[in-house]
């Protein structure tokens, strides 16, 4: 992504500017709508209460309320089944957010190895197109996402210029401004390509151990 | 940091003077007219003071607002049948603030010029992909963290993104050339 056409975008919205007075124009507004939405439910239920209904209103009444019992009953029981589903697929193995056993993760594409140290590891795959492992490692929250085509990675929104990590795998260091001050360490593993994201606060050496220690 | 509410009147404004511009912007980007914008502007704030939500922080209060503030547009603009509103009016336009006062007139104007094509490829994109381009430039939000504030597949988010750009591409072609990949 090109700096100068995200800074255009951001810009030309900054460059919108209220009209004189609108603050205080809209305040004024905001103040007297929420106090008409206030006293509105207090004045519909005075005239109900004091408007006696004909027998065929109330008979209507009636009828319209049997529907409503009914719709909610259906409604509940939809969402029960609902419910129920989401439950079952969500406690089925190998499916997103599930918990891992160990140290081995199995990504888009192979198994993955995260070092002793990972602690609750969870893991989820987005459309096959990636693998998103959670962990903690040494109490640091990081995020490894796994993908055999570097497309297929999410955008992790605005970086800084990336430098060399290690030549050897093509791995390259940058920060993410917008969240954060996180970090971003990119690199090739067995054709598969790995990015970390982790709080900038960790520090190059853990970084670099962590990095070590993936494979 | 524990839930805060808007308890007093003190609470709300200094609320309002925290985010009445960026609410504004965003519903201007949709509505595309200045009282449109101030309308919707406005229940959106209304929504703050009935609804009475707690927050967690700064970064809460503004992802509240920013969905409930494109939400409403949209609604607004379902009932509005607006669609399909080309351009803008010359007299519904918000002040456009002068782009870069320091500059010389020339580079000035230029800019200016920049920033209204710009903002007028954004403002006519579709509102599904509004969402996706202003949470991801405007606001920084990475493609899972859109994905989640709005509900739809991480998938769905990075394709929005991709037909945003190509949209803007073509459309900013002139300008842009290249830079827009």
């Amino acid at each position: 992504m090109n700096e100068t056409r995200d800074d255009r975008i951001r810009e030309s919205i900054e460059e919108i500017e209220p009209a004189a007075g609108a603050k205080e124009r809209m305040l004024e507004n905001i103040r007297r709508k929420a106090a008409a939405q206030n006293a509105e439910p207090e004045s519909r239920i005075t005239q109900v209460n004091t408007t006696a209904p004909h027998a065929g209103e109330a008979k209507n009444r009636r009828k319209n309320n049997r529907r409503i019992v009914i719709l909610r009953n259906v409604v509940l029981a939809a969402a029960c089944v609902a419910l129920a589903l989401f439950g079952a697929v969500k406690l089925l193995p190998g499916k997103p957010d599930a918990p891992v056993i160990g140290t081995d993760v199995i990504t888009a594409g192979g198994t993955l190895v995260l070092p002793e140290e990972a602690a609750n590891v969870t893991y989820a795959t987005e459309d096959t197109d990636y693998t998103k492992v959670s962990f903690d490692y040494k109490g640091w929250k990081c995020e490894l996402y796994v993908s055999e085509s570097a497309d297929a990675l999410p955008e992790f929104g605005k970086e800084s210029e990336p430098s060399e990590f290690d030549a050897k795998n093509d791995a390259t260091y940058c920060e993410l401004p917008g969240a954060g001050g996180k970090y971003k360490l990119t690199w090739k593993l067995s054709g598969k390509t790995c990015v970390l994201l982790g709080p900038g606060g960790m520090g190059t050496e853990t970084i670099r151990e962590l990095y070590q220690k993936i494979y | 940091m524990s839930e805060t509410a808007l308890r007093t009147d003190a609470d709300f404004e200094a609320f309002y003077e925290r985010h009445w511009k960026y609410v504004y912007r965003l519903c201007y980007t949709y509505m595309r007219s200045e009282a449109d914008a101030e309308d919707c502007t406005e229940d959106v704030f209304v929504k703050v003071l009935t609804g009475a939500p707690e927050f967690q922080d700064e970064t809460h209060e503004r992802k509240w607002l920013t969905i409930t503030a494109i939400n409403l547009c949209k609604d607004r603009l379902k009932s509005y049948g607006r669609r399909n509103v080309d351009s803008l009016d010359d007299e519904n336009a918000p002040e456009i603030a002068a782009a870069n006062a320091e500059a010389e007139p020339e580079e000035a104007l230029a800019l200016e010029s920049e920033y209204a094509e710009v903002r007028q490829a954004v403002m006519d994109l579709p509102p599904k992909l509004k969402d996706v381009i202003w949470l991801y430039y405007f606001d920084g939000y990475s493609t899972d963290e859109i994905a989640a504030m709005l509900e739809r597949p991480s998938s769905t988010v990075r394709n929005q993104m991709r037909d945003a750009r190509n949209l803007l591409r073509d459309r900013l072609k002139t300008d842009f050339g290249s830079e827009i990949t």
